[in-house]
């Protein structure tokens, strides 16, 4: 893990709450179903699923120094297994 | 094409994977239950810790039966599905990264929940009480 970051878990708690902010609204409306890949606070492209965003992030970035945000997702439907949680 | 061909026993798929960070070797092998019912991949916490607990790329929800959400850290890892080889013996190919959330859960005889934003890379048959995996 050649580039990890010590301050990983702020990269995807930071973006995160820009990506709330700042790019939720036009990118629910512009690009729902996609995955978008952050850096430092800034989207830096969106992709059609989320392996492609984490290998260009892990390429340009490394390791914890990037983060991805599913534009417009619902809640993760696990089927039969979502009687398990909780 | 490599195929894969497994028994269902009793209407449930096990396989066998192997699974690694995108910049790790070697893999770590487990086992995985086939859910055509789930949308997305999903790994323990056993597995998250055997590959050394790696930075998450992002946080994830669960629905619930009831009105909760439950989050969940999500890794970037490849899964690699095993297929039989002209010499007959089993090899593991590695398909591109793909977005793997933890599950909130242990569940009991697998730690891979393969979902369909895995399963829908393959070419997949289900005949004669076997399941059969092509790429």
């Amino acid at each position: 893990m050649g580039h990890m970051n010590d301050d990983t878990t702020s990269q995807v708690e930071s973006n995160h709450t820009i990506y709330i902010a700042k790019y939720k609204e036009a990118a629910e409306r512009d690009h729902t179903g996609e995955v978008a890949l952050m850096h430092n606070g800034k989207i830096i492209g969106y992709f059609p699923e989320g392996g492609d965003a984490y290998e260009h992030g892990y390429k340009d970035y490394g390791l914890g120094n990037f983060s991805i945000e599913f534009v417009g997702a619902e809640p993760i439907d696990l089927g039969f297994q979502t009687l398990a949680i909780l | 094409m490599p195929t894969f061909v497994i028994g269902v026993e009793n209407n449930t798929i096990h396989i066998q994977v192997e699974i690694a960070l995108a910049e790790a070797q070697p893999s770590h092998r487990f086992v995985a239950k086939v859910d055509t019912g789930a949308n997305v991949t999903a790994v323990t916490n056993r597995v998250v810790q055997t590959l050394g607990s790696p930075d998450p790329v992002s946080r994830g929800q669960y629905g619930t039966a009831g009105p909760q959400i439950v989050e969940a850290n999500v890794y970037g890892l490849h899964v690699a599905v095993p297929v039989s080889a002209k010499s007959g013996e089993t090899i593991f190919v590695q398909g591109g990264a793909l977005t793997v959330f933890e599950l909130p859960h242990q569940p009991t005889g697998y730690d891979v929940l393969l979902g369909m934003d895995f399963l829908k890379r393959f070419h997949i048959t289900m005949w004669g009480g076997n399941f059969i995996m092509s790429n």
